[in-house]
């Protein structure tokens, strides 16, 4: 082998010595390029050819192109011959073999010796002779897990390529070149054996070497070699290792928030304090569990990430800090920021809002749809679904006339009527001037049946969904300038408003809105009332005369009465729930602590005040037993209670922090009413508590009669008997209500 | 009695009484400085802006409104303060209708509140500072959708078309 690649570095010697040579010439005799072959020289070559053990090569053939010369090795391989100057190929053969190929290029006046050339089968094939056996194997156990092996070198015809190792009789993957080896990745106290066989370049390859006692061996017993260390390597945290990504922006509100360190941490160091995540920059930490598990830490919010908010993470090094297990800590603090995702959803609140379309709707509810079936998609399902209800005109008017106001801006009040509050001014008016004017546009009047049926329908559903967004833990961050909070607590106060709304819905089922007859007198002619109200001439001052006869006539005898009592039983039972989930809200904020309060400061719902607490217990303990107490109790005498405060001064306060702040201070009453049996009738507005004043007994009938101030024969008689106070009662003093939001600056 | 009660149970629940629609368009005139010195209850809500000055055009008028301060109050629903119904108050607040740069009428209100959406602006017995010795209206009332301005008097009402 050795002599082998010397042989071909000498080759590649003369190669370039000639190339050097014709350069130099070419570029000193330029002028003659053109060349007389009578006047061509030859040039001497001379070569031997041999095997790789430098044996000759006898009788082979060398042919020379591009002459053509063609010469044979004599018995000691050699063979020479004359060519002229230029570049050729040298061929040599022997019988069907070729054993070799090369060019060269032959200067003129030089004399070229090939050297000794080996064959290098240039065909690939021919080559049939496999190399000798390689010597026995010897090994040695350098270690448990590692042997070394050396072997005595085979020889070829042409020469080794290669040599192949079996460890007890299977090959391994890689041949070597060389003749030793280390088997390394071995089983301590296990004893291996080895053979060898060598192969040359036309794929021949030997027998497999004899497999000798000094060919086996047995790795080393194993130790524990690994030197006892101490780990004084800190923890560290790669970018790529975090999540939230650093400065990421639109992350998901249910995002955790994720460290993966170099090496296991100490679980007894990973707190709130060394794993610290608080909002934007004011450095206020926000709640949740924290995890670790080996290298990773996790940090679960609680409740979730705010919308369109920044957070800033701070893994502490020092004393407090995050600890591998062997006590380093982080050899700095790692910190970074990110911002969660915008609240799309309140802007296609807003857009319903600005334009209350069916198609704007559809685009909300389809949003919302998508959120899937978490709590905060069953709030907004529910938020959605009751400004839609908000938007009929029948549903505003009564939620404004049974206090329970539609506000959802000036669009909603434009929808809902076309007349303004002064016009409309009982629920009766309302229910005529919406129906008479224009049937066609109001055609939830017309089938007003069915309008309170789905009504009623649609408000269960919202109940429905606010009892599986119970517990939310949700705060809606609005354009960063504002937000809005809602837990369980906010729950309940939207679920007493959902039920006293259907309440309403399920007590009007029960009243008879058909208009049979509608030929009024007006400037002493019959006209429809319908035409009449259409009519730009028309003088409104008429129309309680004009009501009041269309109510009388005989056909309409049976307007604003019962006309289905089975519904009254459910609309107790509503009314019943509503309360419920108000007191609940009530007893919920009143068992807070007063930070807690506090922070309740940016909830849906909150009483920001004694005074407010303390009304709001009045209505829960007092108010509003007594409304079921009368629906359930038909006995006279039975009261009805309804809290009243009175303001007693104000004045502005020093809040120490540069501003004064307004605090009003009340007293509460408590007005007991019962039923007044001489005082002239009148009542002018439908509401939950005229119901339980009607013939001197409390009960739920003939609500719609007595809201009308004027007598008429109907078969529930002509007795109206209102309510009178007769007696108020304190209930607190000195309540205060500090009024945060009306302040002025200090002088 | 009936109005103790209405009030204890009524409530509007706005989600669209949401403030942000105007904060991009309020540019208080005051510093960030300043703004960073109230206290974080008051600002929570919403914008808190001194010396408001406003100017926008509706049809062929130009609305210029002025006030010394606004800041953001919540609502009642239930009895229940909520952050859901907001209204801006505004404190010495003028409005002012031009007209090819002529001024045609002022009032001033020295305090009240308005929907955040700002699309209707309704003012309880407002004075009328310009034109002089004019008769004190009831109410105005600014549509700024149908771009209508309504004075109601006692025995009258004017409403100005403010597209023409």
């Amino acid at each position: 082998m050795g002599k082998a690649r010397f042989f071909k570095i000498v080759w590649l010697l003369i190669i370039l010595s000639l190339v050097i040579l014709i350069t130099g010439c070419g570029g000193g005799g330029g002028g003659n390029s053109s060349v007389n072959p009578e006047e061509q020289t030859t040039i001497s070559v001379t070569g031997k050819i041999v095997d790789s053990d430098n044996n000759p090569i006898a009788g082979a053939t060398v042919a020379i192109t591009s002459d053509p010369v063609v010469v044979t090795t004599n018995q000691w391989g050699e063979f020479s011959a004359k060519v002229a100057p230029g570049e050729h190929t040298i061929t040599v053969t022997k019988g069907n073999v070729t054993l070799y190929r090369s060019t060269f290029i032959a200067q003129e006046g030089s004399h070229i010796a090939l050297g000794s050339i080996i064959p290098n089968y240039p065909d690939g094939s021919g080559d049939t002779q496999a190399p000798t056996v390689p010597g026995s194997v010897t090994a040695t156990a350098a270690s448990s897990s590692q042997i070394n092996l050396n072997w005595s070198p085979s020889t070829d015809n042409a020469r080794v390529t290669a040599y192949r190792i079996y460890r007890n009789g299977t090959q391994l993957p890689n041949n070597v070149t060389g003749t030793t080896y280390s088997d390394t990745g071995l089983s301590a106290t296990t004893q291996y054996c080895y053979t060898v066989s060598a192969g040359d370049a036309a794929g021949n390859w030997s027998s497999r070497s004899n497999q000798g006692t000094q060919s086996c061996v047995t790795t080393q017993a194993s130790t524990d070699s690994t030197p006892l260390s101490i780990d004084s390597t800190p923890p560290s945290i790669d970018w790529d290792s975090i999540s939230p990504a650093s400065d990421a922006f639109n992350v998901a509100t249910n995002a955790l928030i994720s460290a993966i360190f170099s090496e296991s941490v100490d679980p007894s160091t990973v707190t709130g304090l060394s794993f610290a995540v608080s909002m934007g920059t004011s450095g206020i930490l926000i709640p949740g569990n924290i995890t670790s598990n080996g290298t990773t830490v996790v940090f679960t919010p609680v409740p979730a990430l705010a919308y369109g908010t920044s957070y800033r993470v701070t893994i502490r090094s020092g004393a407090s800090g995050i600890k591998d297990l062997a006590g380093n800590a982080l050899s700095s603090n790692f910190s970074w920021s990110f911002t969660t995702v915008h609240n799309q959803i309140f802007d296609l609140f807003i857009q319903f809002i600005e334009q209350p379309t069916d198609a704007n709707y559809t685009t909300l509810m389809s949003a919302i749809n998508a959120l899937g079936t978490t709590q905060e998609a069953y709030l907004y399902k529910a938020l959605g679904e009751l400004m839609d209800i908000y938007r009929s005109p029948v549903a505003a008017r009564m939620m404004q006339d049974f206090g329970i106001t539609v506000g959802l801006d000036s669009n909603f009040e434009q929808l809902s009527t076309q007349y303004t509050p002064e016009q409309l001014k009982t629920m009766v008016y309302d229910y005529l001037k919406l129906k008479l004017q224009n049937e066609a546009e109001h055609r939830y009047l017309i089938n007003y049946k069915n309008l309170l049926v789905e009504m009623e329908q649609r408000l269960t559903r919202v109940d429905n969904l606010l009892a599986q967004a119970d517990g939310i833990n949700l705060t809606v961050n609005l354009d960063q300038a504002e937000s809005v909070k809602f837990d369980s607590i906010d729950i309940k106060v939207m679920r007493a408003m959902t039920n006293l709304l259907k309440a309403n819905f399920i007590y009007l089922q029960s009243v008879n809105l058909n208009i049979i007859n509608y030929t009024v007198t007006y400037n002493g002619s019959p006209v429809d009332i319908r035409d009449l109200i259409n009519d730009p001439a028309y003088d409104d001052t008429q129309f309680d005369a004009i009501v009041r006869e269309l109510c009388n006539k005989t056909e309409n005898q049976n307007l604003f009465t019962y006309s289905d009592r089975s519904k009254l039983t459910a609309f107790r039972n509503t009314l019943a729930t509503a309360f419920s989930h108000y007191g609940n809200a009530v007893t919920a904020i009143q068992g807070l602590t007063p930070e807690e309060s506090e922070t309740r400061f940016l909830n849906a719902f909150s009483l920001d005040s004694d005074y407010t607490l303390e009304l709001a217990k009045s209505v829960r303990d007092s108010m509003m037993p007594s409304i079921l107490n009368c629906i359930d109790n038909n006995d006279p005498l039975i009261e009805f209670i309804s809290p009243r405060s009175e303001q007693t001064g104000q004045e502005y306060v020093d809040g120490g922090d540069g501003f004064y702040y307004l605090q009003k201070y009340y007293d509460i009453y408590l007005d007991h009413f019962c039923f007044d049996t001489t005082n002239t009738l009148y009542a002018y507005t439908i509401n939950a508590y005229n119901l339980l004043s009607v013939n001197g007994s409390k009960t739920l009938r003939d609500m719609a009669v007595e809201t009308d101030n004027f007598v008429r024969n109907t078969p529930q008689g002509t007795n109206y008997l209102p309510y009178r106070l007769y007696n108020s009662v304190i209930y607190l003093t000195g309540l205060v209500e500090k009024l945060w939001d009306d302040f002025f600056e200090m002088p | 009695m009936k109005k103790e009660i209405i009030y204890l149970v009524t409530g509007s629940v706005i989600i669209g009484a949401i403030a942000w629609v105007l904060i991009v368009n309020l540019s208080p005139s005051e510093n960030r400085d300043d703004f960073s010195k109230i206290p974080r209850r008051f600002t929570a809500l919403g914008p808190y802006a001194k010396n408001i000055n406003l100017t926008e055009n509706i049809g062929n008028y130009g609305l210029n409104i002025r006030a010394e301060r606004l800041y953001v109050k919540k609502g009642k629903f239930l009895g229940f303060d909520s952050a859901l119904k907001r209204k801006y108050v505004l404190n010495k607040y003028y409005l002012t209708l031009y007209k090819q740069g002529t001024k045609m009428f002022e009032v001033y209100k020295d305090k009240f509140s308005i929907n955040p959406l700002l699309k209707r602006i309704e003012i309880d017995s407002p004075q009328v500072i310009y034109p002089e010795n004019n008769e004190q209206p009831i109410k105005i009332k600014l549509d700024k959708d149908k771009k209508l301005f309504t004075i109601y008097y006692k025995n009258k009402t004017d409403v100005w078309n403010l597209a023409n």
